[in-house]
């Protein structure tokens, strides 16, 4: 069996290098644990869903290129629990922590 | 056929009920309504109010508020109470000396002392002293952590402050690890040059150095006359996961005591004095000295005193008089915590503080219900007329609860105060009228939450709490867990909301218990009290055990807990007691209104 720790997946396709660094960074913060999978062009909501999938702990994390969303298994897979739009880096440490917040059930940081 | 109508008007609720009077003279009770009191009771605007209600509940009869016959109207109760709330305790720390703090996420663990460093001026500093860096958020995480492993190799570094919520982030990228306190926001209060001490504790423990006077005393070598005056500074950071301490040479910290003042308060022919310092309890020991209450005042200059002039200034223009004609006719006290900002906080800190909360009520000349009751008949063209005493009224739509006998008591759980009446075999009724209800405990929840919220506060009274669990289950109050079959909104997730219609987020890092604990504390230190309070002066010889029964009426009835509460203080007195339903079917709503139909065919 193969074996897999409790890990926050991001699945990304051609991202904007800064600005998942950024996301890493909330995610780290936080003091949980993340993986980055490199995919093939899919639409940002399908990343989203599968890497939610990958998860043990059932959150995921897209992004392509600008476009970056955090996904849970338990949302349908078009509407993901946070999605940016914007370009604004804080937005994207912002969804980083927030996601690693929402594995330590903890509440969510507002803008 | 005679068509009359029974109004209410309450401080927050206006209660109408419609009847009609057969031709034989027995009265039958045909429908009735509530609607929120518009104004100041006792003012004309309450008339929009009444007549909105009286429209609702002719609505189901087909008739309109023109073909009534008589209006009749409350005579309210000429007290009027007000709330206020004064800390006693303070501690102030001076400009010099700062403390903090409690990030959700510092970095490292350990404690260390040094000299206060800011990033920009690392490479100014070539000796071996110990130094605690500081950085603004102008500079990236990895830049410090990058500043900082080359410093070390020239200098003694012992901890770092953070502006930004990056300390985890330095923390992984040191070669040698250090203690990290971040999220420092006014990082450019804090003096370049000066003895800082920053600690932080494992995971899932507190801070022992920081909090303890002899910790601090032995980092910063005071005297014990120093280490006195830190006191307060060790007492604000126990149970912190992080905290740092800042002291310049000169830095002064005191607890200063605002003098509480005592409470004077003037019977018939003598006065009592109660000091505020001593508590709730024992003000309330003294209070129970005086039978007749004249007045009540605070000494001047001191907080109480100032807290009661204010209070009279407020019920002064309330009810249009004087402010030397305002008596105190009644006061209740009670003792609460509640978190003050701590002035010389470096990030917003808050200790908690000695606080007491108190509710007094004064009397006043009758409330103008006549200029009411003659804008309704000049409104609608119905006869109009004041027909009964409130309390009076009160009893009589109490009895019409199933399963009271005389002599029956009801306690009003009101807003603004505490009302009870008896009721005797021989028709007649004893009434009194207290300071402190629901108001009082709406202060009380929000206070001691520090929620500056009285929305907020009235909601967490009213509704059960729950914790959201997960975007799709809560768990409440009770242990319960609820599912939805949608995702509930982000902005509620891992939080303690309250259960209102629609469920409202609880800002802030009370869990669940506290919030519990203080709600049913604030409504216990408020209710049980007047219950009894109240109950010992209508009893015949004060003896509470005489009155077989007690009804509970007015908004707090209809409270969720309150009634089970005084019920269980009650039931140790062999009291039967619960929230009244006036005529089998309107709960504890509607007694006055009722009671004056019935006052009108009976009399």
């Amino acid at each position: 069996m193969e074996y897999r720790k409790p890990m926050i997946h991001i699945a990304v396709y051609n991202p904007e290098k800064e600005l998942l660094e950024e996301i890493t960074a909330g995610i780290e913060e936080e003091g949980c644990l993340y993986e980055i999978a490199y995919n093939e062009d899919k639409d940002v909501f399908d990343l989203g869903w599968n890497a939610a999938h990958n998860s043990l702990l059932g959150a995921g994390i897209a992004v392509k290129g600008y476009h970056a969303l955090f996904q849970c298994v338990h949302m349908k897979k078009n509407t993901p629990v946070f999605l940016i739009n914007t370009k604004e880096k804080k937005e994207f440490r912002l969804l980083g922590s927030n996601a690693a917040r929402y594995v330590k059930k903890i509440p969510f940081k507002a803008r | 056929m005679k068509w009359i109508a029974g109004v209410d008007i309450g401080n927050s609720t206006t209660e109408v009920c419609i009847g009609v009077i057969s031709e034989k003279g027995s009265l039958q009770f045909v429908s009735s309504n509530q609607t929120t009191t518009t104004g100041t009771k006792g003012t004309q605007e309450n008339t929009i109010g009444v007549i909105g209600a009286l429209e609702k509940a002719l609505h189901s009869s087909r008739k309109r508020v023109e073909d009534l016959d008589v209006i009749l109207l409350n005579e309210a109760a000429p007290v009027i109470g007000d709330t206020a709330m004064e800390t006693i305790t303070e501690t102030i720390i001076t400009e010099s000396t700062m403390i903090g703090h409690n990030p959700s996420t510092p970095g490292g663990i350990g404690l260390g002392t040094g000299k206060i460093i800011f990033i920009e001026d690392l490479d100014s500093v070539m000796n071996q002293d110990p130094y605690i860096i500081v950085a603004s958020k102008m500079y990236s995480y990895e830049v410090i952590a990058d500043k900082v492993n080359k410093a070390r190799n020239k200098i003694n570094i012992t901890g770092v402050i953070l502006q930004a919520d990056e300390g985890v982030l330095v923390y992984n990228r040191l070669e040698r690890k250090l203690p990290i306190i971040d999220e420092v926001g006014y990082i450019e209060k804090i003096p370049r040059g000066v003895m800082a001490s920053v600690e932080v504790a494992p995971p899932g423990q507190s801070i022992q150095t920081l909090s303890n006077p002899y910790g601090i005393a032995s980092l910063f070598q005071l005297t014990p006359e120093e280490t006195q005056r830190i006191v307060p500074i060790a007492k604000s950071l126990v149970g912190n996961r992080s905290a740092v301490v800042i002291k310049t040479p000169k830095g002064e910290v005191k607890e200063k005591k605002i003098d509480a003042g005592f409470l004077y308060i003037h019977g018939p022919n003598h006065s009592v004095e109660a000091n505020v310092d001593d508590g709730a309890e024992k003000i309330m020991v003294k209070l129970e000295e005086v039978k007749e209450i004249k007045d009540i005042e605070g000494q001047q200059g001191t907080n109480v005193g100032n807290m009661l002039n204010k209070m009279k200034e407020t019920l002064a223009t309330l009810t249009e008089q004087r402010v030397e004609q305002i008596y105190i006719q009644d006061l209740l006290a009670v003792d609460t915590t509640v978190p003050v900002e701590i002035q010389g906080g470096i990030a917003g800190e808050t200790c908690m503080e000695k606080a007491v909360g108190i509710a007094a009520m004064v009397k006043t000349h009758k409330l103008p219900m006549m200029r009411v009751a003659e804008k309704l008949q000049k409104m609608t063209g119905v006869h109009t007329k004041i027909a009964g005493v409130e309390a009076v009224m009160a009893v009589l739509g109490a009895i019409t609860t199933p399963g009271t006998k005389l002599p029956i008591a009801i306690l009003d759980l009101g807003g603004g105060s505490t009302d009870a009446a008896l009721l005797n075999e021989n028709g007649m009724v004893q009434s009194i009228h207290l300071a402190g209800a629901g108001q009082l405990v709406t202060l009380l929840i929000s206070e001691e939450l520090g929620l500056k919220d009285l929305y907020l506060a009235e909601a967490i009274k009213k509704y059960p709490l729950a914790k959201v669990e997960s975007l799709f289950h809560i768990r409440m109050e009770n242990g319960e867990i609820r599912f939805y079959d949608e995702p509930l909104h982000p902005k509620y997730y891992g939080r303690v909301v309250v259960m209102a219609e629609e469920m409202i987020p609880i800002e802030g890092d009370a869990s669940m218990e506290k919030i519990f604990q203080i709600r049913r504390e604030s409504k216990k230190k408020v209710f049980i009290r007047n219950a009894i309070r109240a109950l010992k002066k209508i009893a015949p010889k004060q003896e509470v055990r005489t009155i077989p029964n007690v009804v509970l009426v007015g908004g707090s009835a209809l409270d969720f807990e309150i009634p089970e509460m005084i019920l269980q203080e009650l039931s140790h007195y062999k009291i039967v007691s619960g929230r009244g339903n006036i005529r089998q079917q309107e709960g504890p709503r509607n007694a006055v209104a009722t009671g004056l139909l019935m006052h009108y065919v009976g009399g």
